[in-house]
């Protein structure tokens, strides 16, 4: 094993120094696009990150009628408090919502503070939140869910939660993740593709190599060990450069925003890949090299190619 | 060793590189194959080496039946057999060590063995100071007997040689046909094609010669 490696590691070495040219174009085209796919990987996890604290403060109200019973309304509030998707569960009472009302509306109507005869026209309600485990793009649906849910009890009479903005920012959100992982698979593919070339260059470039190892008894499986064994690296180094170069895009972002863009307290939110992500990143630089050279050495090599140096 | 019936090879034309080609090789023999440029004496050594099959009758080489052969058990047959050729067809990136070598670590063996083995057959062809040379580094006739030490080291049953002395002078062929008659006396089957009739003419040994895919000389 460790023989064969040494032996695969020989061949990289080789394809480098006689194909410096078409090695450092493919790892440039390689590098470039894993950082365009860890920068929207990237984007994407900092994306969901601002969202969901954007979610997080989406807030349900719970109107109910001014008739409802003590019963009805300790079943409400158990309901509420039991239900693991929300949290921060406050009542607002009548009194408290005229009150509350009252004093935001002082600036502009001074007299309705003083005013004896002003009628109660509002209903006492409970105010919640979604819990934070739930997804940014599930944010709409869940709400939908809770409303359904809560309307069907006795003594309420309105569910509301902003219903058009949620729907619009789950939808934003599913049109982020979607459009995102187009973007990684259409990169994905054309990383196959230029890896396979690469590789495709190597195997011609070593074609008498190749022949004389079928000479002497190579299977075929032998003989294609080295140039899997060369996309895995080729995709890993190129998965290596681009999480490197999204760290210093990274930082660089960061910099900006805390000088630049501090009001809009978004840097605390933002965050690199993390040490899953990176290895998601490496795992996939070496997959995509090998699944690449797979492509192309799978299609040459029957075990009868020497033949061709044969002049009958 | 060899034995082939009725064997006949047509490659899209249509040409007839071989026409009811029979012939039977005991182990041990050392034999010339002779014939003019494109009489189909490389077609016949390339299905004896498993890279061509025929295209009817019946081809047996070492205990293998090369009209039913695989892939993977080609690469089984090409392991018991040597195979030199004219252009000696060494790795240029890799030293003389490494190309004699390069049968054994196919066959997966321990560095100690092989480190053992390729110094044994350097010194029995006379370049156990070369060892460490490159093939650019080293003239012809020594390029070719790294081609026959590569070729003898897994100890073969059988060994095919290609014209073996086409790019060699007269001096360096007699010395390479003495190699080949040394190995052939340690029953090793030597089968060699050639042009060069001196050379066939100067060595008392079995001779076939082939013409227009036929054979013409069994002797």
């Amino acid at each position: 094993m460790q023989s064969a490696l040494k032996e695969y590691w020989k061949c990289f070495q080789r394809s480098w120094i006689h194909q410096t040219g078409t090695q450092l174009a493919t790892l440039s085209v390689l590098a470039a696009t894993f950082t365009v796919v860890g920068f929207v990987f990237c984007l994407s996890l900092n994306l969901k990150r601002v969202l969901t604290q954007w979610g997080e403060s989406v807030q349900l109200t719970v109107y109910v009628e001014d008739t409802i019973s003590q019963k009805s309304l300790a079943d409400l509030k158990t309901a509420l408090e039991t239900d693991e998707r929300l949290k921060n569960i406050s009542y607002v009472p009548k009194e408290s919502a005229t009150e509350l009302f009252k004093t935001q509306m002082a600036t502009y109507a001074p007299d309705l503070l003083k005013d004896a005869e002003f009628a109660n026209p509002f209903p006492a309600s409970f105010q919640v939140q979604l819990s934070e485990t739930i997804e940014p793009q599930a944010v709409a649906g869940t709400l939908e869910g809770i409303a359904k849910k809560i309307q069907g009890f006795k003594g309420v009479e309105e569910v509301s939660y902003g219903q058009g903005w949620v729907s619009n920012y789950s939808s934003f959100v599913g049109a982020l993740n979607a459009s995102g992982w187009v973007i990684i698979l259409i990169l994905i593919a054309g990383s196959l593709f230029v890896v396979g070339n690469a590789i495709r260059a190597a195997i011609s470039a070593r074609r008498d190599e190749i022949e004389i190892l079928e000479l002497v008894g190579a299977t075929p499986n032998m003989i294609r060990a080295p140039y899997l064994f060369e996309g895995a690296l080729m995709g890993l180094m190129a998965a290596t450069i681009g999480v490197v170069a999204n760290y210093g895009i990274y930082t660089w972002e960061l910099s900006i925003l805390e000088s630049n863009f501090a009001f809009a307290r978004v840097a605390a939110n933002i965050g690199f890949l993390g040490a899953g992500g990176i290895v998601l990143m490496f795992v996939t630089g070496g997959i995509i090299g090998f699944v690449g050279a797979f492509l192309t050495v799978r299609q040459i090599n029957d075990g009868w190619s020497a033949s061709q140096k044969f002049d009958s | 060793m060899i034995q082939f019936t009725h064997v006949y090879k047509t490659y899209p034309g249509p040409v007839h590189a071989l026409r009811d080609v029979s012939l039977e090789i005991q182990k041990g023999e050392f034999i010339f194959l002779t014939g003019p440029s494109g009489a189909g004496k490389t077609t016949l050594f390339r299905m004896i080496s498993g890279f061509d099959k025929p295209s009817s009758g019946d081809v047996q080489v070492a205990g293998h039946d090369l009209t039913r052969i695989g892939v993977n058990e080609v690469a089984l047959l090409r392991r018991k057999i040597g195979v030199v050729f004219q252009d000696f067809r060494l790795l240029k990136g890799r030293t003389v060590f490494e190309n004699v070598a390069l049968p054994l670590e196919i066959r997966g063996e321990r560095p100690n063995f092989i480190e053992r083995k390729v110094d044994e057959i350097l010194e029995q062809v006379g370049l156990s100071y070369k060892r460490d040379q490159l093939p650019d580094q080293i003239s012809g006739g020594e390029q070719q007997r790294v081609a026959i030490a590569r070729a003898l080291i897994h100890q073969p049953g059988l060994l095919i040689a290609d014209e073996p002395t086409g790019n060699l002078d007269s001096a360096l062929s007699e010395e390479i046909m003495d190699l080949l008659e040394r190995v052939s006396a340690q029953g090793t089957t030597v089968f060699v094609a050639t042009h060069d009739q001196g050379l066939v003419d100067r060595r008392a040994k079995r001779i076939i010669e082939i013409r227009g895919g036929q054979i013409t000389i069994d002797q």
